[in-house]
């Protein structure tokens, strides 16, 4: 048996006003968007609060949601706006050594998970952290979040070019650091 | 490889491009070897990205949903409290407007305190601390040419006339007369009977309705049940004489 669509989700919350289908609704999202954000804003703190204040504008705004079978970009898309809402009271992206390192350590503490393995995903972290934030973001979600870029240039609120070019330039230096890595 | 082929790539790759322009970047893949290794390292990028972890979430949505519904309980708890409150409040006083409104209500009401003629001629008894007799008329107001006192700090006393009564006319106590035994038995008559001199040429209105006051029908009760008392007392009395006068004789 199939998950139920996230529009159905919608609409049976809009019927019912029943809480717990928006709960399976934000759960179904909630790590993808977390990863995301703690990548965008680079702190762990940040990113919980910028997803927690999304979800509740979500809610809010899910009366008004016209969007069928959207979903996903929408709640990027707001995630993205409260990250970038953060961002802009910071003044600059303060960048931690290692953000995600520790996230791993913290929680990847599977005895399954290999040396090599972790230490390969560490220096993709890092590769992905050093990239300039617009080039991240869409990196991020395209290739981890799997939005569209058409969906992704909404979000972002430019042009499909725009975040076709960025796409282009983070592939070439994300490319270049794999391969200065593995030589 | 132009911007434009690079552009179609991407989309290609993303599956985001028209069925129109497929055609074309299928040829383009397969005369470039460019661009076929570009597609492959975008495809191995991924990959690598895809294998990061998601960070556990902690349970982030269930946090602003309750939140949320925190932040929506609040703000009502306060004016359904003062909703009831003023509604209470307002059936309170409807409720006892409605009450004064009921006609025998209102006249029970005023039964009990209605003064009916007989209280109202009988003496009032007053301890004799409590009788204040107010004073003579010419202590009332001061002398028009007495000029008015002055304190000491130099500030004049603005006093008004009534007040002067309370400075220059205290109270004057006096004694109590004796009040005149009035026996329950025999009630003082309170109406004269009409004789051809007294008689007024109008009828004289006693009382407005038949109705008796709460006072009236108690006093009008209680000498009906002594004058029963009365004559059965008097037959047993009576009976006990003549019984007495039998076994005497």
């Amino acid at each position: 048996m199939g998950a139920v669509r996230d529009g159905e989700l919608i609409e049976k919350f809009l019927e019912t006003k029943d809480v717990s289908h928006v709960r399976v609704l934000f759960e179904r999202y909630e790590s993808q968007l977390l990863g995301y954000l703690i990548r965008l804003l680079q702190n762990r703190h940040d990113a919980e609060d910028a997803l927690q204040e999304a979800f509740c504008k979500a809610l809010r705004a899910l009366p008004k949601y016209q969007e069928s079978n959207q979903f996903k970009s929408w709640i990027y898309r707001i995630a993205h706006n409260e990250a970038m809402n953060i961002l802009r009271t910071r003044g600059k992206v303060e960048l931690q050594a290692d953000p995600i390192e520790s996230e791993l350590s913290e929680h990847a503490d599977d005895a399954a998970v290999e040396l090599i393995q972790r230490e390969d995903l560490e220096q993709l972290e890092k590769a992905i952290a050093e990239l300039p934030d617009a080039e991240r973001r869409v990196v991020v979600m395209r290739m981890k979040s799997g939005l569209a870029f058409k969906e992704i240039a909404v979000i972002e609120g430019c042009s499909i070019n725009t975040v076709l070019g960025r796409m282009h330039n983070a592939k070439g230096r994300l490319s270049a650091r794999l391969r200065e890595v593995t030589s | 490889m132009t911007t434009e082929e690079r552009d179609q790539l991407l989309l290609f790759w993303s599956g985001e491009l028209e069925d129109a322009a497929n055609q074309t970047v299928c040829e383009l893949i397969d005369r470039d070897e460019e661009a076929r290794r570009y597609l492959e390292e975008l495809g191995g990028v991924e990959s690598l990205i895809q294998t990061l972890p998601d960070p556990p979430a902690r349970g982030i949505a269930a946090r602003a949903l309750n939140a949320e519904a925190a932040s929506k309980v609040v703000p009502f708890r306060v004016p359904i409290a003062r909703v009831i409150g003023i509604a209470a409040a307002v059936a309170l006083l409807v409720g006892i407007t409605v009450l004064l409104s009921i006609q025998p209500v209102r006249e029970s009401i005023a039964e009990l305190f209605h003064a009916s003629p007989e209280t109202e001629n009988k003496p009032l008894i007053v301890p004799e601390e409590e009788q204040i007799v107010e004073a003579p008329p010419q202590l009332k107001e001061l002398p028009k040419e007495q000029p008015e006192p002055v304190p000491e700090s130099g500030k004049s006393m603005d006093l008004r006339p009534s007040e002067r009564v309370a400075v220059e006319s205290p109270p004057i106590r006096k004694p109590i007369e004796p009040v005149p035994d009035v026996s329950p038995l025999e009630p003082m008559p309170l109406i004269k009977p009409l004789t051809p001199e007294t008689k007024p040429e109008k009828p004289v209105i006693i009382a407005k309705t038949t109705r008796r006051t709460g006072f009236e029908a108690f006093e009008t009760e209680a000498a009906e049940e002594e004058s029963e008392f009365d004559q059965r007392l008097r037959e047993a009395w009576d009976r006990a004489k003549r019984i007495r006068e039998q076994l005497t004789e």
